[in-house]
């Protein structure tokens, strides 16, 4: 099946698998990390992904029609390409499990209260596998339309939102003295942008061209402007000090805000639920794609379906293993130090070789 | 056929699972809170309340009126207690997501009514956007004025205090603005106070609360100074006595600078602010030259400036509360210098000037020196 993607359908998946369930516990981790410098910060975090953004390109560009499971082969052999394979269906598997759980969390704990979690989780896991069997190619244009809504949408609420705030609440913008502990601080707050290893099972075609590299480092730094705008959007509502005692620190400034002269949408939190679940969806959907598909290059005779099938089953039993919403963030965050493996050491590794056996030059 | 019968099926399923079923609740099986008042009686929590009567009663059904309020009463000596009590007494579950106003009773903000922040910020239903006032009488008494001018007592205190705020003369804070002020410093603000008079509901001026303990009460033309510097726009008539006339002008804070300094450990703040001056009539009609019209724009500006130091000397002397919130500033310019002082004491000894420039814009059409031809 032609799996290509057009270069916007590249971009937007990468919003959609990058923007979900970590903005909403953005503004309190750049608060708590850096104060009020945080936009800087995050401007470090944002150049370090570009520039993992092009290695990720770059593999997926030099080897055409390829998926991280061929070429990996290609450079490194079978062994550890298997090794490299169980790593990432587990990390693909456990965040999509995970991220599902934790949304659905959310969803209880701020507007459907009496609805029990399991019952959430299964219309989410369940149309994620819809979404599954209809391919990327489908995942792509839904997150091409969603994408579209939810920036458009998103970028007007923050803006909505600074009218509210103060500006002295987001000064000081940058201290001197602080600059080490910014440059610190980057490597926390690139979790954020875990989830741009998609690019390693998106195979590229002749079509994509050199003009995709304009295409995925444009939306790594639209992105990191995107998260600068909700964290200082937050901070200058609810101040420094304020926001680091909230999880949910993203729906607190929201649930804080009321915009008199909007009439009928003075209330974003409505809006925002709805935009933010558009954007989980994208994000599940995403993981999931990941973690079915390695599977199916390596059980090539087992039907794609009843793969898809088989992992979002599990996925939905895994997620109602942990007890207690702390559990499920603990064991984000310990994904997060897992992801930083599939995201810099496994591409880097695969990005040197290619560099040092010179396919680039031989493709 | 058999495709297309298991997407009816799965679209089926979806229907009965439907996740907002078990949330689903009619607007007539809720109690819906407008208002809540909550005040300390013989060491008791009081929770008063005003809720939306959906159906309407016999009484107000035969003079054909929409349906009203009903008010509640419980006492528990925790807020779960009152709660426990308040709901017992309620026929169907309580809604807390339309109520506009929080009447906290003079005793109860005496002892502090940082617990009912808290409260109000991490129940799921409650909005934060409510406006927290403080009650002269009590809520409880408040409740039971009958209103004629607005739907409920919480409709009132909030329509009053909107249109005082939106035309500059007023402050609207917010549960979630107070609890900001709180999670920052020291807990000093201010907040609107309320009380009866001859049986009618009346802004009467401003609540001043450290660490968010009631600790005095600004009457209503004492506030003006505050408004200079706290208010979002605002808008105030000043009468200026001048050449044995009267003079009424509105002003508007056109740009308002708060500056602060840290030099030989010593705080100072510097207020500037920019007034726009319209002039809207003199009590007797005399012309107006260009001289008078600058001689009117100094006094204009002195006026100001004295308000405002009087009001910036009463938060130092008399309550030493920084409810203007110049710790923020302070804390923005010098953030390591703010984590080694303690505000609190630093303030009412810091050094703060005011400068007030006034410019009349306009003399809302009149033309004072008008000739006469015959």
């Amino acid at each position: 099946m032609n799996e290509s993607l057009t270069n916007r359908q590249i971009a937007f998946i990468i919003f959609g698998v990058l923007v979900g369930y970590g903005v909403m516990g953005l503004p309190k981790n750049v608060a708590e990390n850096t104060g009020t410098g945080g936009w800087f910060t995050l401007l470090i975090a944002t150049i370090i992904t570009m520039v993992i953004t092009y290695m990720l390109t770059y593999l997926s560009y030099v080897h055409k029609n390829k998926t991280i499971y061929e070429y990996s082969q290609l450079l490194t052999g079978k062994v550890v390409t298997y090794i490299f394979m169980i790593l990432y269906i587990f990390y693909y598997f456990l965040v999509f499990s995970m991220l599902g759980r934790i949304s659905c969390e959310t969803i209880k704990l701020s507007i459907l209260l009496k609805t029990p979690v399991w019952a959430l989780s299964f219309v989410f896991f369940s149309i994620s596998y819809y979404a599954l069997t209809k391919r990327l190619r489908v995942i792509a244009r839904l997150c091409e339309i969603y994408g579209v809504i939810i920036i458009f949408a998103s970028v007007m609420m923050y803006l909505a939102i600074f009218t509210q705030g103060k500006l002295v609440n987001i000064k000081p913008f940058f201290i001197l003295e602080d600059l080490p502990v910014y440059m610190k601080a980057s490597v926390k707050l690139i979790f954020p942008f875990l989830g741009i290893e998609i690019l390693t099972i998106i195979p590229f075609d002749k079509k994509n061209g050199k003009n995709v590299f304009k295409y995925t480092i444009f939306m790594v730094a639209f992105i990191g402007l995107f998260y600068i705008l909700v964290a200082e959007s937050c901070i200058s509502v609810m101040g420094v000090d304020g926001i680091i005692h909230y999880n949910d620190a993203l729906l607190a400034t929201i649930r804080r805000t009321d915009i008199k002269s909007l009439q009928f949408v003075r209330r974003l939190d409505g809006i925002f639920l709805v935009i933010w679940t558009m954007a989980i969806f994208c994000t599940m959907i995403i993981w999931a794609y990941g973690g079915v598909l390695l599977l199916s290059k390596w059980f090539k005779k087992i039907p794609f379906n009843l793969l898809s099938f088989t992992v979002v089953f599990l996925a939905y039993i895994v997620s109602l293993i942990p007890s207690t919403f702390d559990q499920v963030q603990k064991i984000l965050d310990y994904m997060g130090y897992y992801g930083f493996v599939c995201i810099i050491v496994i591409p880097s590794i695969l990005f040197f070789i290619t560099k040092v056996k010179k396919y680039d030059k031989k493709m | 056929m058999i495709r297309k019968c298991s997407k009816l099926l799965i679209l089926c399923i979806f229907l009965l699972i439907l996740t907002s079923c078990w949330d689903y609740e009619d607007i007539d099986k809720k109690c819906i809170n407008v208002s809540v008042g909550v005040d300390v009686v013989d060491d008791k929590i009081e929770f008063s309340g005003e809720i939306a009567q959906l159906t309407p009663s016999a009484e107000s059904q035969e003079k054909s009126q929409v349906a009203g309020v009903y008010t509640v009463l419980a006492y528990g000596k925790t807020f779960e207690e009152a709660r426990t009590n308040y709901d017992s007494l309620n026929p169907f579950s309580t809604f807390l997501g339309a109520t506009r106003v929080v009447v906290f009773g003079q005793n109860y903000a005496k002892q502090g009514i940082k617990p009912y922040l808290y409260r109000i910020n991490y129940i799921y239903d409650y909005r934060k956007t409510i406006l927290p006032v403080v009650c002269r009488e009590g809520p409880k008494e408040l409740f039971k004025v009958k209103i004629e001018r607005d739907i409920a007592v919480g409709f009132l205190i909030e329509d009053i205090l909107n249109h005082l705020a939106s035309s500059g003369r007023a402050i609207y804070p917010t549960v979630g603005e107070l609890i900001s002020y709180v999670e920052a410093g020291s807990g000093c603000y201010v907040i609107p106070y309320i009380g009866i008079e001859k049986n009618e509901i009346k802004y009467l001026g401003l609540a001043v609360m450290k660490e968010s303990k009631l600790i005095g009460v600004i009457n209503l033309k004492e506030t003006y100074g505050i408004l200079y510097i706290l208010a979002e726009k605002p808008r105030i008539i000043e009468v200026i006595d001048y050449n044995k006339n009267k003079i009424s002008f509105r002003t508007v804070v056109k740009k308002r600078k708060i500056q602060t300094n840290y030099k030989n450990e010593k705080v100072s703040i510097k207020i500037d602010i920019d007034l726009k001056a319209e002039m809207r009539y003199q009590y007797v009609q005399k012309p107006v030259t260009d001289k008078d019209i600058k001689e009117l724009e100094k006094i204009l500006s002195e006026k100001v400036k004295n308000d405002v130091m009087k009001a910036i000397q009463k938060a130092q002397n008399e309550f030493e509360c920084d409810y203007f919130q110049f710790e923020k500033y302070f804390k923005a310019k010098y953030p390591k210098i703010y984590k080694k002082m303690k505000w609190e004491e630093i303030f009412p000894k810091a050094d703060i000037a005011v400068m007030v420039k006034t410019k009349i814009v306009n003399k809302s059409l009149a033309d004072p020196n008008a000739k006469k031809k015959y």
